[in-house]
């Protein structure tokens, strides 16, 4: 299954907010483990996703040394990153019930 | 702000891209290095592990792309990648890319400067205070001092009336070289009125029209800068004027200049406010009209005041029947209109042609590309990437083209500004500017979507597999071609046609028989006081009798207006014996002072009885000489000689007797009609103001400085002016109509060759594109003769229909030019036959030169290729 536009900066954002410094493998491990197989990253959707971010300040990334002693670019949340994801979470909630209340079958009276 | 930021970020990406470009590769890698580790650990071969890693991850370089596209900006990067790709391109192919600039540079320069030239004359408002309330009161008049203050008691349409009184000459000295400047005398109000002001020291006002004021003089820039150096401290000092001191208080703007370009100083108008003379007026009225007035309703107004002032004053019945208040904008550029307007409508022809010759140029190019650009879409260029390509070359040659063309329109500028009639209003405001280069770039930019779009449309047409077949016989854009050489002809001769209709004019012009000889005639003109009227007739005769004596006049005589000069007073006729029955108007004439053998100097022929001379002294009885005009129009079928006649101001209320008849001289131009005119002698009607005129041996300027000498010896207090030869004072008369040939002319030459050019190309190419079917035709038994005109119909054919079309279109040329034309008809037979005659044959040869290849063809040779 293909990562649907728009979501996928939120489960970055997400992402980093509960892990921490993270680089671009961890992140995506972390997607495709937390969608158990159902989603599928390859480079060409992630690293674009990471530099838009970047540019947008949300995330910042910096070259360091991974668990196993590899250079690796690790990304961080900012405080512009917090407030967005914070935002991103709210209206998610807000369109998912939305769009929920559309979907649930209901009898009129 | 979000967006700002992300739009910064990408602009400086661009830069650092090589340098991100490595850091993109470092990342991937060191994901697919974790991935991999990742996969060992599971158990998998170390090679497995690396494959299934590549395969999860997706291809690693198109997203290194992705990512490099996601930092900078594709498009711009495209864009510049395109215009390298362009320069390179074009450098490959100088001639093309020379002729496209070259034809573009022309096209763009020159409707730049004819655009700078008409803006600064006719489009600009006048550089007057809120100048469309300037108004010119009756401009065929010069009033008198006791008119202007009529106008101001009494004009309630006029918020305000000055005085502006051109072509005082004054004596400069004081200064290293003693010179004669033509002043213009102003009522104090002059400049507040214009709501000028100087670019140095001040301007005068009423106060300096006061008796006793102290004399001062305001300068114009050029004088200021040739005569002064540019002296700043010059101001508040004084300068030696007519032998007295005048205090310099001002230096006007390089570009103020008011109704002539010749006026190099103004000094306050003291006219003799007791003058009740209504005909000895020496100032032309400006004006401001009142808020919300319309010239219109001024000049009704003016015309009841003029009646008003006929009962008060017992002026004459026929005293201001024709006042009239004219827009200041109108008076001053009307005449210059249709002049401009021709140029300007001729120029953009020529843009015309020059776009569609580029436009043709380029589909050539695009016809010898077509494997290029085939190439290029097989491997997977959009119609679309290629069009924008193709677009980006034509953009390349614009921007090129366009900046060379404002060189050469700033050089054109220059070059026009010489040319122009010295008469052309606002001369000094023709200069370059911000409006004349932005009329340039928005000429760049249009020609460029024009020419540029139409290579781009075809190739996106045209299938990939056609063009890669290569296929000879599918020629390229033909139809277009054709279609843009007979455009090009039928442009060309439409420009032809105007040219050779102003040609016409002018060479009806240089057979008009004026009535007179303009050549080896000398003239000037000189200011007497009046003051004592024996001095002053006395003062004539000794001018005439010394310059009679010098060495190389042949004869010398005086005359109140010159020919051509656009001056003449005119007066009502009153016949003796020949009451006018009550309401009907009198006849009009034109009235001459003459003096010496003036007619003798012009060489007008005397028709009957005997010419004015010494006889027609101050005492002696009262005679004047008509020309054939007046006697047709006053003595119709009669003998006119022994009548007696009156002429208002000519004659007062003398009866003067008619003793000759002389021909008719076209005084106004050479194109009106010669105007009734009678001639009394300076003897018995003594005026201030007169020009004398001398028939000289040699070349007449070679005289100006001797018969100078020759007047300032007499006295050397009389101001001299206007010092030219009567040729000059005729071809200033025929300046514009001269100026439009000459630019018509080299706007049709242009137009010819860029037209042959592309009968030529079109032609060239069609031999280059049938060799084989021609050479096939010889084998078969055609002659080459028969190849010739084979190919020569490609080019001859459409160059004729564009005939057709433009002979047409030439039709309406007349009406354009229909101010200018003179002598010929605006629809003209010959002009109609000889430009598509003209035109045809050149085009003929246009198509037979590359046509002549035909013939040389071996058919062996091009059948074994």
């Amino acid at each position: 299954m293909e990562v649907k536009p728009g979501t996928l900066s939120l489960m970055i954002l997400t992402t980093l907010d509960v892990l921490g410094p993270l680089h671009g493998y961890g992140i995506a491990r972390r997607i495709e483990e937390t969608s158990r197989g159902r989603l599928t990253l390859n480079y060409g959707t992630l690293y674009p996703a990471l530099v838009k971010l970047e540019q947008e300040g949300f995330i910042s990334a910096e070259w360091g040394q991974s668990e196993n002693n590899r250079r690796a670019k690790y990304y961080s949340l900012t405080k512009a990153g917090r407030s967005e994801l914070a935002r991103e979470t709210r209206e998610w909630h807000e369109t998912a019930s939305l769009i929920a209340a559309f979907l649930t079958p209901r009898r009129e009276a | 702000m979000r967006r700002i930021r992300i739009a910064l970020a990408r602009v400086a990406g661009m830069y650092t891209r090589d340098r991100g470009a490595d850091d993109v590769r470092e990342e991937l890698e060191s994901h697919l290095e974790m991935a991999t580790a990742e996969n060992v650990r599971r158990g998998m071969a170390p090679a497995e592990a690396r494959r299934q890693a590549l395969l999860a991850a997706g291809g690693m370089m198109q997203a290194a792309e992705a990512v490099r596209d996601r930092r900078g900006l594709p498009w711009l990067e495209n864009a510049a990648g395109d215009a390298r790709y362009a320069v390179r391109a074009l450098r490959r192919n100088p001639g093309f890319a020379a002729a496209v600039v070259g034809v573009l540079a022309v096209g763009i320069g020159a409707n730049a400067a004819v655009f700078g030239v008409t803006d600064a004359v006719l489009l600009r408002p006048l550089p007057f205070s809120q100048a469309e309330r300037l108004v010119h009161v009756w401009p065929e008049r010069f009033l008198a001092q006791r008119e202007v203050t009529l106008l101001r008691e009494r004009a309630r349409a006029l918020e305000e009336v000055g005085s502006y009184s051109p072509g005082w000459l004054m004596s400069l000295t004081g200064v290293d070289e003693p010179e004669q400047l033509n002043a213009a005398r102003v009522s104090g109000n002059f400049f507040e009125l214009l709501g000028a002001r100087p670019a140095l020291g001040r301007v005068f006002g009423m106060a300096a029209e006061a008796p006793g004021a102290e004399p001062v003089a305001v300068l114009d820039w050029r004088l200021w800068r040739t005569k002064f150096g540019a002296d700043t401290a010059l101001v508040g000092r004084t300068i030696q004027l007519e032998g007295g001191p005048v205090l310099v208080v001002g230096v006007m703007p390089r570009e103020f200049q008011f109704m002539d370009n010749a006026t190099q100083l103004w000094l306050p108008l003291a006219m003799d406010r007791e003058a009740m003379s209504w005909a000895g007026g020496i100032t032309q009225g400006v004006a401001r009209l009142a808020p919300g007035v319309t010239p219109a309703t001024a000049t009704q107004e003016l015309r009841a005041l003029t009646e008003r002032a006929r009962a008060e004053y017992g002026v004459g019945a026929e005293y201001g029947r024709d006042a009239d208040v004219v827009a200041l904008r109108e008076s001053l550029l009307g005449g210059t209109r249709p002049m401009l307007i021709a140029v300007l409508a001729a120029v953009g022809l020529v843009l015309l042609i020059a776009t569609v010759n580029v436009a043709n140029l380029l589909l050539v190019r695009a016809t010898d590309r077509r494997v290029e650009l085939a190439v290029r879409a097989a491997l997977g260029a959009t119609r679309g990437r290629i069009a924008r390509q193709l677009l980006t070359e034509s953009l390349v040659l614009g921007v090129v083209g366009g900046a060379l063309g404002i060189l050469l329109a700033v050089a054109g500028l220059a070059l026009l500004r010489g040319l122009l009639p010295p008469e052309t209003p606002r001369l000094a405001e023709i200069a370059v500017d911000g409006r004349m280069l932005a009329f340039a770039l928005v000429l760049t930019i249009g020609v460029t979507a024009l020419f540029g779009s139409l290579p781009s449309l075809a190739a996106a047409r045209q299938s990939i597999v056609g063009r890669l077949r290569q296929d000879r016989s599918v020629a390229g854009h033909r139809p277009a071609r054709r279609a843009l050489v007979t455009v090009e002809v039928a442009l060309a001769l439409v420009l032809l046609a105007g040219a050779v209709l102003m040609l016409r004019t002018v060479q009806a012009l240089n057979d008009v028989d004026p009535g007179f000889r303009s050549d080896r005639v000398l003239t000037m003109r000189l200011q007497q006081s009046m003051s004592e009227p024996d001095a002053a007739r006395a003062y004539w005769r000794e001018v005439m009798d010394r310059l009679a004596a010098l060495p190389g006049v042949e004869v010398v005589g005086t005359v109140l207006h010159l020919p051509m000069s656009g001056r003449k007073w005119q007066a009502p006729v009153e016949v003796d014996g020949r009451p006018l029955p009550a309401g009907v108007e009198p006849p009009r004439t034109a009235w001459q002072v003459v003096g010496g053998d003036y007619f003798d100097v012009i060489g007008t022929p005397l028709l009957r009885g005997r010419r004015l001379d010494g006889r027609d002294h101050f005492e002696a009885p009262r005679t004047m000489v008509v020309n054939e005009a007046f006697a047709r129009l006053v003595f119709p079928g009669e003998d006119p000689l022994a009548r007696r006649v009156r002429a208002g101001n000519a004659t007062g209320t003398e009866w003067f007797t008619i003793v000759g008849v002389v021909g008719s001289v076209r005084h106004d131009s050479l194109t009106a009609p010669p105007p009734p005119e009678i001639y009394v002698s300076i003897e018995q009607r003594l005026v201030g103001s007169n020009s004398v005129a001398m028939r000289t041996t040699g070349d007449p300027l070679t005289l100006a400085a001797p018969v100078r000498d020759v007047i300032w010896s007499i006295d050397a207090d009389i101001p001299i002016s206007q010092v030219q030869s009567l040729d000059q004072l005729v071809a200033r008369s025929t300046a514009a109509r001269r100026f439009v040939l000459m630019l018509l002319g080299a706007f049709a030459l242009i137009a010819i060759v860029l037209g042959v050019v592309g009968i030529w190309g079109v032609v060239a190419f069609t031999v280059r594109q049938r060799t084989r079917e021609l050479g096939l035709r010889m084998a078969l038994g055609s002659s080459p003769a028969a190849a010739v005109r084979l190919v020569m119909t490609e080019g001859v054919l459409f160059a004729l229909v564009g005939i057709v079309i433009g002979g047409l279109a030439s039709l309406a040329v007349g009406r354009v030019l229909a101010g200018l034309l003179w002598g010929v008809a605006p629809v003209d037979a010959t002009t109609l036959v000889a430009a598509p005659a003209a035109l045809l044959a050149v085009a003929s040869l246009a198509a037979w030169l590359p046509a002549r290849r035909a013939a040389r063809l071996d058919p062996a040779t091009v059948l074994r290729e």
